[in-house]
């Protein structure tokens, strides 16, 4: 039988403390890559926040503001299946036969060149999201919980050992910008590309005729890429679509929020009367619970003892 | 997941501008063989006094492709083989990749005996082709050793305003007269072609700037 109701009120600014501590516990580890017939690309990176707001709004959610989304670290990796680049060559016709010239060819060995580079300076993002709280119960040794979740919530004083009713901030809308390259970025891979063929080829004629041959290392970027004009519109959308990380990044904030870290738990069952010596622990049953947002607070409501 | 390397190589051959002999084939100097008389034919490859292959080649009345394309050093590394060719066709005898110089002795075996119908180290005979692709910029001298007749070849690079494809060759006859053209004006990384129409053996070789000292 319901014995009593228990309400626990949660304020707004008890809440951004625990964004706080939540935001300076993010990092989201990213890598990856794919083949794409002409070309390869990989990236490593790691995704930090910074700063943000947190408002409880009288719609029952809870919204994060102008968080600083920001990479630790993102190498890009660019890599070119160079074409089979010859002199000579050519037809020959003479009474009777046609002779084909082979051609020299310039290359041999794997024909991939491949830069590296940092693109962190150049990618800011900010995140802001709009959640619903989500009550979850939590069971030891059951209940999944990975290595990052698991730090973050040492971090935060959640403990794993005990059963609980956690509220997770389920995120409904999560508003992040699509990667956008600047200019800057395209010219840093045509320099490095540069860089990396004249390693290949010292400066000479035949420095001179390759480059003669394909026009330029920005023209061979775009005829071995196959894109039209802009490298850094490619490389967002590259990073973006084909490599999915903009929807890797959606996913993990979406686990974050709303599957690992919890703004406010509560133990089952609930501890009414600690332990003394004489006495044990006088604990209850903690059941039906609820979690409702108003523009000032978080209030967790339940039941307290045996069901009815 | 692979991530690519960059351990593609160049041609470093490339950077050097060596003399050119048809009777020591290496990179960038293709003798073009046209076998005329149908049968079997023995071919030897010498790398210096060493034999480095041996083969022989078929050549057909039809049935056969017009022409084969051989890489003597890609030969010497993976042994020998058989090929055809049709009556009339043409095999190159060209070098990929390395410093090696080769020369290429072919032989008709009908009759039963075997007679020989090209020696690289000497004159090519009427009808066969060597041809030259030149890099560096500059003067250069082709000599037919058959007649002491000379080329020059001028060797300019491409203009950036103008479109530039190496797979241009320019056509040289060399008969008992001379060259026809008696001047031949390329691109670099362009090919001449020296077609013998005598038997000739051809030499091209840079002509030192008055300027430059010669290494």
């Amino acid at each position: 039988m319901s014995v009593a109701d228990l309400t626990i009120a949660v304020s707004e600014a008890l809440c951004a403390a625990t964004l706080e501590v939540v935001v300076a516990n993010f990092s989201f580890d990213v890598s990856g890559g794919g083949d794409f017939g002409g070309f390869f690309a990989a990236y490593d990176g790691r995704l930090i926040l910074k700063g943000g707001t947190l408002q409880l709004r009288d719609d029952g959610t809870i919204r994060l503001r102008e968080l600083d989304a920001r990479w630790d670290k993102l190498d890009f990796t660019l890599g070119l299946r160079l074409p089979e680049m010859s002199l000579g060559g050519g037809v020959v016709d003479l009474p009777g036969v046609q002779v084909d010239l082979p051609g020299v060819k310039i290359f041999s060995g794997n024909p991939f060149v491949a830069v590296t580079v940092d693109l962190a300076p150049f990618v800011k993002h900010e995140l802001s999201l709009v959640a619903s709280p989500l009550i979850q119960y939590f069971e030891p040794g059951i209940t999944p919980v990975g290595s990052l979740c698991q730090k973050l919530h040492t971090a935060l004083g959640i403990d794993d050992s005990k059963q609980q009713w956690r509220v997770f901030c389920d995120p409904q809308t999560i508003d992040f910008d699509l990667f956008d390259f600047a200019d800057t970025v395209g010219d840093l891979f045509e320099q490095a590309f540069t860089d990396a063929i004249d390693a290949l080829i010292p400066h000479g004629p035949l420095h001179d005729l390759i480059v003669a041959a394909i026009g330029s290392v920005a023209d061979l970027l775009r005829t071995l890429l196959d894109i039209p004009d802009d490298i850094s519109e490619w490389l967002s959308d590259l990073f973006n679509v084909s490599l999915g990380v903009f929807n890797l990044i959606l996913q993990f904030v979406a686990g974050f929020f709303g599957k690992c870290v919890s703004f406010f738990q509560l133990d089952d069952p609930y501890p009414m009367i600690p332990k003394t010596e004489d006495l044990a622990a006088v604990t209850i049953p903690i059941q039906h619970l609820t979690a409702t947002v108003s523009d000032v607070e978080l209030v967790v409501t339940a039941d307290i003892g045996a069901a009815p | 997941m692979n991530e690519p390397r960059n351990d593609v190589v160049i041609n470093r051959v490339l950077l050097t501008n060596p003399v050119l002999d048809s009777g020591a084939i290496a990179v960038r100097g293709t003798v073009f063989h046209v076998f005329r008389e149908s049968g079997d034919h023995d071919v030897t490859i010498l790398r210096g006094d060493r034999v480095a292959t041996r083969f022989t080649v078929a050549v057909q009345p039809e049935g056969a492709p017009p022409q084969v394309n051989l890489d003597l050093a890609q030969l010497e590394a993976g042994g020998s083989g058989s090929y055809a060719v049709r009556e009339g066709g043409v095999m190159s005898f060209a070098v990929g990749l390395g410093v090696g110089r080769y020369a290429v002795v072919i032989g008709h075996t009908g009759g039963g005996g075997s007679r020989t119908v090209l020696d690289s180290r000497g004159p090519l005979p009427a009808g066969d082709l060597f041809a030259v692709t030149l890099i560096n910029p500059g003067t250069y001298r082709a000599t037919n050793l058959a007649s002491q007749a000379r080329l020059p070849i001028t060797v300019a690079m491409p203009r950036q305003d103008e479109p530039y494809s190496p797979a241009r060759p320019t056509l040289v006859r060399a008969s008992d007269d001379g060259f026809d053209p008696a001047a031949a004006h390329i691109l670099a990384g362009q090919s001449v072609v020296l077609l013998a129409e005598t038997p000739a053996r051809f030499l091209v070789e840079p002509v030192a700037s008055p300027h430059t000292p010669s290494l």
